[in-house]
């Protein structure tokens, strides 16, 4: 897999002339993962939304190689849909089928090696609506590999998932990015943030953008919090008060 | 006392019913999943006027009731914003729908004496035209359904992100397009005022039992058949309106259907596990 993301200058927003993101620059190689990190309503989602082709205005350059596929919070998938784990593990295969040809073996072959892959095999024929938080987000992965996508942009996996299953995810992701795909996750976690190869700090505009090491310092993480962080003792640890709109 | 099968206008309706079983498994579905339960009714109650002017001027009633349903479409989607939920606006065009074919038929027209067949169906006045046209709307909407079934059902699944599959946006209109096609070709067997219990109501019964998409329309398709053939011999041995009779059989089904999943759910059944 030979994936590679480039952004210059990206700027956008719902509104034209109103912009919910600016001046965003990305330079990404295929086998690395990026934490976007950025407290709520600081632009996370319209970046994956512009990166997707899906935002209502863009200004700036996009250049991808490889497909993109996108992960939902599992939080806002529905429960009550009467399909079981293969189920929307096949529907990563359905932009790909045109509406006149049924779904081949070699979709249904993919879709069962992508449940596999995140270690959901045997819960191919669970209804996703009994699996737990962790089991869904994993299958929404399978059906972003299903999408044989280069780059995949997760919206807070870890959101709705207990600690284990969190680490699983991230376990998971791991292993995907060393396969040679980017990965890009967006999240308000801080500790998780400092488990991928790069973070993205964004409130509205770039405020950073490196290794953990250079970008998760009390300046930087002031500046993309503002006044939602709350800072711990020695000032190197923080931690960020969240106000829920959504 | 199986005697009313051999009646010519028994077999019609029987033929009427087993016509629109398929639709009220395709769409009753998308409906229940979706939530279009209220877009539903709403488009068979805009018929009304519809039918009304029709029966009046000699306009084909299918092509007047579809007219009037698609405006209401177009009402409900135009009035809905910041300021008013979808729900509010279909009430609002429904109230005002209702309205206007009531003064249109009492008023203006004068063909009160139809009314109750435009409101509560006639089943069992079913013609070769009317059979006609219910093949006619299903075979659009099958072919709406073939074209357009992934994505209404990844839609339905995944409101948000569904472009991000590969998913036509036109997928949406189609599916509304679709249901009106259906609530017009159930006026003649369900009325105006009961297509729901005919496209809706199967689907809502069955839905909590069904494991896939395919189970679920396949089920809601044969329910909508047996409710349907029963509540016609209820209709003939009673002496009851075939419409009402077909409801009354539904409404029963759907809260069987309620107590069934209250007595599983009581007796420690499986439901979502935790996180």
């Amino acid at each position: 897999m030979d994936a590679a993301l480039r952004v210059r200058g990206l700027t956008a927003g719902y509104v034209p002339g109103v912009p919910a993101i600016e001046d965003v620059e990305l330079d990404i190689a295929g086998g690395h993962s990026l934490a976007v990190l950025g407290p709520n309503g600081g632009g996370k989602t319209t970046l994956f939304r512009a990166l997707l082709g899906q935002a209502p205005w863009r200004r700036g350059e996009i250049e991808v190689r490889g497909a993109l596929a996108y992960v939902p919070q599992t939080e806002r998938s529905r429960l009550d849909f009467p399909i079981d784990a293969l189920g929307v593990a096949l529907m990563g295969r359905y932009g790909t089928t045109p509406w006149y040809r049924r779904l081949s073996r070699a979709d249904r072959r993919a879709a069962h090696a992508a449940l596999e892959r995140v270690g959901l095999g045997d819960h191919a024929r669970t209804p996703y609506g009994e699996l737990s938080g962790g089991q869904r987000q994993r299958v929404l992965i399978a059906r972003a590999l299903a999408q044989e996508a280069g780059v995949l942009l997760l919206d807070e996996p870890m959101s709705g998932v207990d600690r284990p299953s969190a680490d699983r995810v991230l376990a998971l992701l791991a292993e995907l990015r060393d396969e040679g795909r980017i990965v890009l996750i967006s999240t308000h976690d801080i500790d998780h943030a400092r488990r991928f190869d790069g973070v993205l700090c964004i409130n509205r505009t770039q405020i950073a953008c490196g290794s953990p090491q250079d970008v998760l310092n009390a300046e930087v993480l002031a500046r993309t919090y503002g006044a939602e962080l709350v800072r711990l003792g020695d000032g190197a640890r923080a931690i960020v008060v969240q106000h829920h709109t959504h | 006392m199986l005697d009313f099968v051999q009646l010519p206008f028994m077999q019609r309706a029987a033929l009427e019913l087993a016509l629109l079983a398929p639709l009220a498994g395709i769409l009753g579905a998308q409906i229940v999943l979706r939530g279009l339960a209220f877009y539903a009714h709403g488009v068979g109650t805009a018929a009304f006027p519809g039918l009304v002017v029709a029966s009046a001027t000699g306009v084909p009633a299918p092509a007047a009731a579809l007219g009037t349903g698609l405006l209401f479409a177009g009402l409900t989607d135009g009035l809905r914003g910041p300021r008013l939920a979808a729900d509010a606006a279909t009430a609002l065009a429904l109230v005002g729908a209702l309205a206007i074919g009531v003064v249109l038929a009492s008023d203006v027209f004068a063909v009160g004496a139809e009314v109750d067949q435009m409101l509560f169906g006639s089943l069992l006045a079913i013609g070769a035209d009317e059979l006609v046209g219910t093949l006619a709307a299903l075979a659009v909407v099958a072919c709406l359904a073939a074209v357009f079934r992934r994505d209404w059902a990844v839609t339905a699944f995944d409101p948000a992100h569904a472009g991000s599959l590969g998913i036509r946006r036109a997928g949406d209109w189609t599916l509304l397009l679709a249901i009106a096609v259906a609530v017009v070709a159930a006026l003649d067997a369900a009325g105006a005022l009961l297509v729901s219990a005919v496209l809706v109501l199967p689907a809502a019964t069955v839905r909590p039992f069904a494991r896939s998409m395919r189970g679920l329309e396949l089920a809601a398709g044969a329910l909508a058949l047996v409710q349907g053939l029963l509540g016609l011999w209820l209709a003939y041995e009673l002496n009851l309106p075939p419409g009402a009779a077909i409801a009354l059989v539904g409404g029963a089904a759907f809260t069987a259907s309620l107590a069934l999943v209250e007595v599983s759910r009581l007796r420690g059944g499986a439901g979502p596990e935790g996180a």
